[in-house]
């Protein structure tokens, strides 16, 4: 079974969140992402989702709700064991374009370690000699809950949250079903958070996706307690 | 016939019995003449041919060749099965490892492509497959006397690697490309047990930072490493082990360093590997701690002292202004890869200058049409070229237009190979180097604004593009961008008679468009569409030719599941994939997103994710 990585949903849709908007917008055929036919949201589908399709991008002036930040701080050790149960509680968190104004998922045909050069490199024309010797790369810890292992991973590769994430299933989702064996279930779905520079543990997929990088310190995968 | 083979033996001057040449062919007779004394069985006369058959063909190395050999009867499909060292495989799906085994006994090189290119840029959802182990799981047993691995866009584990290591005694060559799921614990594995290792080329791949020194795993007392290639590995490597290995490895000609590598270190690298032919230089900037390196006036003859430099790449954070300090290999320099270093057209000046003998060249569009136009003055030679951009969305600023690429075509008249991104082209450059660059064998264009027309004339760009068809006669791979209508596609199918690769985003009008490129080009192999308005009835105008074809790739198209499922009961030896982006099947969905289907010998796959659907 393929990890998931999902935010929750109330069991009431928001009211606010016309879901025929998303579904019906063809208007311009070659927004649409490769990953969104539909919104996925409600209308009695299965709960179940991938982590891309909650973070899929339909339009890319597409609103954005409110996340309930995560106040309670987990323990600082790397297997923390803090309080997540606040997160039953938000909202669910929708799509939204990745910041940069480009909506389509693959164009223009550029592998990964090429984007995002005009980013991480400054015009050097009026500072020759000046030393610019950081390495651009952006490690990030990533811990998965009951997983002892954490890993790195470099955001500096990544220009939207469906990279990342698609990132994240390849690298836990062998974890997935050790997981569920020793919780007894048949499936465990998790949400993913990260730690911002005030301390503040945040769903990922809240903020446009630049605000996103120059503020997350680390991330956590984290088991969803689900009541059924 | 049998007469013929003796014959034909006797020419040879083999030095084996010919026992039953005159009748009967119990191949136990010995001849009478023979002062041979030997003990074993004389081969039959068809085996006599078949050794014949399989020395000459030990020098047979082109596939094709080899492909063309094994058609000709079943004596010399064997012969030809048992001499084929390197066995190439563009579909790692198309057959099975266990086929492979069967039928080829010898093999010292492997070759597998697995993903389809669309996955470099997050088409394919992970885990779709490709994996690497049921090969070398095979392998490892069948032939234990591999020596070279060639991957691409494969899936590739930790543990496959470690697999490798231990069962190949004699493993000489490991190059990956575009590959992923492995780490640096992986290649620690490789570094200690291929003792005999030559070559380790990490290619574009996706390594994950286990936190392990692999480049001190390898043997301290020294290695006989040719080349070593790492700069796609995102981790910092332990520098005195790097600096250790390279002194230890004195057969050391390329050497690719990664962005970890700051200049001053790459000087003590140069400094103890002046025999290097191949230089990826890593960082090319000042470590965190400047003062313990300023090498600036070294750097210069470290590069003067390694004479035989014929390829310089890296530069991944540039300190433009030390640049210069590479003019003393410049003259001599076949290749130059600058697609990392954000430097403006001065600076590119300054070196290029001297790049007469240039044949590859990539660069960073921040050079601007200006750039382009000091490598047409100077690079006569040039054979390739591809410039990247360095704001890589389609609304982002341009840097290099129609001038750069005109100006390229008049000064570059040995082109053959181009790929040049822009955010807006005109038809009147692109037909211009249609004319002056008649070697092209590879032409590809990507106009980044989507269904962008020529900005000059707000024309689509058809004629371009037909004007490259017409007049490039060599082409064999097209790339296709900007707003194109039916009539683009009509001129490919009428003139592309030698394309094998096609690809082709938000493009087209109706299914004629792709009705054209079906019907029209017997070459087509590799068929990539995204975001194009064809339907079923397009896809089903192919079906005369799909065997032919490696893969067709169509995603966002106007495909039907109905369509589909009707090109997979007319070919029974074609695999349709169905990629969905979620797991659930939605059985009231009928428009297909991604269609992904390649000829195979082996029928559905058993290793496919939830999200695939194979029809």
């Amino acid at each position: 079974m393929d990890l998931q990585l999902g935010l929750s949903l109330p069991s009431n849709p928001i009211k606010d969140l016309d879901l025929n908007k998303y579904e019906n917008d063809t208007t311009d055929e070659a927004t649409l992402m490769t990953y969104s036919h539909s919104c996925c949201f409600g209308k009695n589908k299965p709960q179940k989702r991938s982590f891309y399709d909650v973070l899929t991008m339909v339009n890319p002036v597409a609103q954005t709700l409110p996340l309930l930040s995560w106040n309670d701080k987990p323990n600082e050790e790397d297997d923390g064991d803090g309080d997540r149960n606040s997160l039953q509680k938000t909202s669910p968190s929708t799509i939204h374009d990745n910041g940069e104004g480009d909506g389509i998922v693959g164009w223009p045909p550029i592998k990964r370690s090429r984007r995002n050069l005009h980013l991480l490199h400054h015009h050097h024309q009026n500072q020759a000699g000046q030393v610019h010797g950081r390495p651009n790369s952006m490690y990030v810890k990533v811990k998965m809950e009951g997983v002892p292992i954490g890993r790195k991973v470099d955001l500096s590769l990544h220009n939207s949250y469906q990279t990342l994430t698609n990132t994240l299933i390849s690298m836990f989702g062998k974890y997935e079903g050790d997981m569920n064996r020793s919780l007894n279930q048949g499936s465990t779905r998790y949400t993913l958070a990260y730690q911002d520079k005030d301390g503040d543990w945040l769903l990922v997929g809240d903020t446009p996706w630049q605000t996103f990088v120059s503020s997350v310190q680390r991330l956590e995968i984290l088991m969803r307690r689900t009541g059924g | 016939m049998r007469e013929e083979k003796t014959e034909m033996s006797e020419d040879e001057d083999m030095t084996v019995d010919l026992g039953g040449a005159t009748g009967g062919g119990d191949g136990v007779t010995h001849e009478a003449s023979s002062s041979q004394t030997c003990s074993c069985p004389s081969p039959f006369p068809d085996q006599v041919l078949e050794i014949v058959l399989e020395n000459v063909l030990l020098f047979l190395t082109s596939r094709r060749d080899r492909n063309a050999v094994s058609l000709v009867c079943k004596s010399w499909y064997r012969a030809e099965a048992f001499t084929r060292s390197e066995l190439f495989i563009g579909n790692c799906y198309a057959v099975s490892p266990r086929r492979a085994i069967e039928r080829f006994r010898g093999v010292r090189s492997l070759m597998l492509k697995g993903k389809p290119r669309f996955a470099d840029f997050s088409l394919v959802p992970p885990n779709w497959g490709a994996h690497f182990l049921p090969w070398v799981s095979t392998m490892a047993t069948a032939y234990p006397w591999l020596e070279k691995v060639y991957l691409k866009r494969m899936s590739v584990t930790d543990g496959d690697l470690k697999l490798l290591a231990n069962s190949f005694p004699g493993f000489k060559e490991l190059v990956l490309v575009c590959c992923e799921g492995f780490g640096t614990s992986g290649l620690a594995a490789v570094a200690s047990e291929c003792s005999r290792l030559r070559v380790l080329d990490l290619i574009d791949d996706d390594v994950m930072d286990d936190e392990v020194d692999w480049i001190s795993c390898f043997p301290e007392t020294g290695t006989c490493l040719e080349s070593l290639v790492f700069d796609c590995v995102e981790c910092p490597v332990n520098f005195e082990s790097l600096e250790q290995l390279v002194a230890g490895s004195p057969s050391l000609r390329r050497l690719k360093l990664n962005r970890h590598v700051s200049l001053g270190q790459l000087h003590r690298l140069m400094v103890r590997a002046p025999q290097l032919t191949h230089l990826g230089t890593g960082s090319f900037s000042l470590s965190e701690h400047p003062a313990q390196e300023d090498q600036e006036a070294n750097l210069s003859e470290a590069f003067a002292t390694c004479k035989s430099l014929v390829c310089l790449s890296g530069f991944r954070d540039i300190v433009p202004s030390y640049l210069p300090t590479i003019h003393p290999a410049c003259a001599k320099l076949t290749s130059l890869n600058l697609s990392y270093a954000n430097i403006n057209a001065e600076q590119l000046k300054s070196v290029i200058c001297h790049c007469h003998k240039l044949q590859t060249f990539w660069v960073l569009d921040s050079v601007c049409d200006e750039g382009l136009q000091a490598v047409a003055a100077t690079c006569k030679e040039l054979h390739e070229l591809r410039v990247f951009p360095m704001d890589a969305r389609e609304d982002g600023e341009g840097f290099v237009s129609e001038v750069g690429l005109l100006a390229i075509s008049q000064g570059c008249r040995k082109l053959r190979s181009i790929l040049y991104f822009c955010q807006e082209m005109s038809n009147a450059a692109v037909v211009a180097m249609s004319q002056n660059c008649p070697e092209l064998v590879v032409f590809r264009l990507c106009i980044m604004g989507r269904h962008r027309p020529d900005h000059v004339t707000g024309e689509p760009m058809d004629e371009g593009f037909g004007a490259i068809v017409m007049n490039c006669k060599k082409l064999m791979r097209l790339a296709v961008s900007g707003l194109l209508t039916d009539k683009a596609f009509s001129y490919i199918g009428k003139y592309g008679k030698l394309i094998r690769t096609l690809s082709v985003a938000f493009a087209g009008d109706s299914d004629m468009g792709l009705t054209y490129v079906l019907e029209g080009c017997p070459k087509l192999q590799k068929l990539e569409i995204r975001d194009s308005p064809f339907g079923d009835s397009a896809l089903l105008s192919g079906l005369h030719h799909y065997y032919n074809m490696r893969f067709l790739w169509m995603s966002s198209c106007k495909l039907s599941l109905e369509g589909c499922k009707e090109v997979a009961r007319m070919m029974p030896h074609l695999v349709v994939e169905v990629i969905r982006d979620r797991d659930e099947v939605d059985t009231t969905d009928d428009a297909v997103e991604k269609l992904y289907m390649y000829r195979s010998l082996e029928g559905h796959r058993l290793d496919v994710p939830s999200y695939v659907t194979i029809l």
